[in-house]
């Protein structure tokens, strides 16, 4: 199969998906037992109104109907008002995504450099300390639930030796820059603000460290072991046999096929990251979309909750069609396995 | 040699070579000392959890109890590990704890892996038809959420308490046994011995229960065991946020929660449960990774 086609066949899945996703979040917010339109109006409002409310809703009209309205206001951006902040929940996740993404996009900055290095180290001297050091705490690290690492970096960098903040984006005595791309690192470096540019970047190392903790451990575990297997290939042999230099061989013919395994499930780690942002962001007070989402979630607020979910699950899916259109470029057996499908 | 040779004589042919098997195999997996570990750790999580009543120092503290006189106390003899901003001591919540963590565990996975080894089972075995098409479209739209995310939501909109908890993780996890199982299934359904029970005519439930299932059985033990961990994680992760245990009782998660507001004066109230999480997702790993070079396992 040539490439644009696997291309176009991958896009085309993701829309079923997306389809399929939208039906589920919907169904999600219709399972909530209680009387919707009650519990945005309160207790005390008066039955007509609450009557005037659900025809708006639309919410006496049958399931697929409700649908149909819902998903044309979807689609055009429309997630309705949030019940905890008043405001249009699209307008809450603009002004919030931003900062999610900045930590998790740097804590994936983290996980892959330090995953794939650890890993490649591990093998490279493998059956020595560096190895079984490594191999000891990537077990540790796939083992220990981010909220745990984050409250253990919290109480040694942050309250014993005091050398990073607890809290928040930037401290409390510094100007933010104007905001242009929501990242704070982009807006300082954009408005040339060293200051703010060194404090955001001091913010961000303890919650992204946190974040890139389990991905970091498993992406060294996979690049060890897919390393490991084709360290012992009949190629490497021939290739050392004619004396191709080690560094060569290492980086060219070995680092680089035994990547795919790591690559491949980058999308998993992604997703295991953009999860445990909940707990992270709650912990470290981190501004973002899925602190916001569990506030909305704690408060039941549901328009607020289906559409922080819908974000995500739209996330997760572009990510994962970066993940396999890498993948299906570095392996041409994957583009071939998805004649089968 | 010699305990091979000691051996106890099993007089039945059949029993004796199922005992060699399982000697076999526990020669393989004890020859990995982190799989002995991991077997170690997962022991001695579930003897506490059961017998919690009896070993507690204060059994009475997992429940509703206060004693502000004994608050705050940071670990000594007569609180190994401290006690909380109530005066219950940590040590006896976390053996409690793991009763939730472990019920947990095992009734999702109860409730996940028939369901999920079904639907595979026929998925695959029909591979290429509309059934295969609907049933792993709808695994592919629950598995386009980042899990958490899912069973956080689900989790809100109910009731918070563990059971609903158990309900929203299952609801997204079964699509992972479906996985598995459609994978195997469709690699072994063109194989002879298949063939062989069709064209004998045996049933389709003959066929995907005794023919078919039986190869899924090792991938799935693996993975039950390595997901008894993730399953616990979660858990954990859904009452720190308040969404699973409620209180007054005991969720591990609920306790780091719960202590994070007092750090770092009092740490040992975060710490402890923390690491008694940590100690039983790493055991269960642990003894999943060892399964699965036993049962030399590659799909999970």
């Amino acid at each position: 199969m040539s490439f644009s086609s696997f291309l176009i066949r991958r896009l085309f899945h993701s829309v079923v998906i997306l389809i399929g996703l939208s039906m589920l979040i919907f169904a999600i917010s219709r399972i909530m037992p209680g009387d919707p339109a009650r519990l945005a109006l309160g207790a005390r409002a008066p039955e007509e109104v609450v009557q005037q409310w659900r025809e708006w809703m639309h919410l006496d009209d049958p399931i697929h109907i409700q649908y149909y309205y819902w998903i044309k206001d979807a689609l055009q951006g429309k997630l309705g008002q949030s019940l905890w902040t008043r405001r249009d929940v699209s307008i809450d996740i603009k002004s919030f995504l931003p900062a999610t993404m900045e930590l998790v996009l740097f804590s994936g900055l983290i996980m892959a450099v330090f995953g794939i290095t650890l890993g490649a180290l591990s093998a490279r001297y493998s059956n020595t300390w560096i190895d079984n050091t490594v191999r000891v705490s990537t077990y540790f690290g796939v083992a220990t639930p981010a909220f745990v690492v984050a409250i253990f970096l919290l109480l040694i960098f942050a309250y014993a030796l005091q050398v990073l903040p607890t809290m928040g984006r930037l401290g409390q005595s510094i100007a933010a820059p104007p905001s242009r791309t929501g990242f704070l690192v982009l807006d300082s470096i954009l408005a040339g603000n060293g200051t703010a540019l060194a404090d955001a970047l001091r913010h961000l190392i303890l919650p992204s460290i946190a974040l890139a903790m389990g991905g970091l451990a498993q992406e060294a575990r996979i690049t060890r072991s897919s390393m490991a297997d084709n360290l012992l290939k009949d190629y490497i042999a021939v290739e050392r046999s004619q004396r191709i230099p080690p560094r060569v061989i290492n980086f060219k013919y070995l680092l680089k096929p035994s990547l795919i395994p790591t690559v491949s499930i980058l999308g998993l780690d992604f997703a295991a990251m953009l999860s445990n942002a909940f707990l992270v962001e709650l912990i470290f007070g981190w501004p973002g979309l899925s602190r916001y989402g569990v506030e909305a979630m704690v408060r039941k607020d549901i328009n607020a909750v289906t559409g922080v979910v819908l974000v995500m699950g739209v996330i997760f899916i572009s990510v994962n069609i970066i993940v396999d259109i890498v993948v299906g470029y570095l392996d041409p057996r994957i583009r071939l396995r998805m004649e089968d499908h | 040699m010699s305990a091979l040779q000691d051996a106890p004589r099993l007089s039945h042919p059949r029993l004796r070579s199922a005992a060699r098997a399982v000697r076999r195999s526990w020669y393989k997996f004890s020859r990995n000392r982190l799989s002995v570990v991991g077997l170690s750790a997962v022991c001695i999580v579930i003897l506490l959890a059961l017998l919690a009543p009896v070993i507690s120092p204060y059994p009475r503290h997992a429940g509703k109890f206060v004693d502000f006189a004994n608050a705050n106390r940071p670990p000594s003899w007569t609180y190994l590990l401290g006690t909380d901003v109530v005066g219950r001591d940590i040590l006896s919540r976390i053996f409690f704890g793991y009763r939730f963590s472990l019920l947990m565990g095992i009734i999702v996975l109860a409730l996940v892996v028939p369901p999920g080894v079904i639907l595979g089972l026929i998925a695959g075995y029909w591979k290429g038809s509309w059934i295969d098409t609907v049933i792993m479209r709808i695994t592919d739209v629950f598995l386009a959420v980042p899990p958490l995310v899912l069973a956080l939501a689900i989790a809100s909109v109910l009731q918070p308490n563990l059971y609903n908890a158990m309900l929203a993780v299952s609801l997204m996890w079964w699509p992972w046994y479906c996985r598995l199982v459609y994978g195997v299934t469709s690699s072994v359904r063109n194989e002879f011995f298949v063939q062989a029970a069709e064209v004998a005519g045996a049933s389709k439930v003959h066929i995907l229960l005794r023919e078919i299932l039986p190869n899924c059985v090792s991938p799935i033990l693996t993975k039950i065991s390595l997901d008894m961990g993730w399953v616990i994680l979660l858990g954990a992760a859904l009452s720190f946020v308040g969404l699973g245990v409620q209180p007054p009782r005991p969720g591990l998660g609920t306790m780091v929660a719960d202590g994070a507001q007092y750090m770092p004066d009092s740490w040992w109230i975060s710490v402890f449960p923390a690491l008694a999480i940590m100690f039983v997702v790493l055991g269960f790993n642990l003894l999943g990774d060892g399964l699965r070079d036993v049962l030399s396992v590659e799909e999970v």
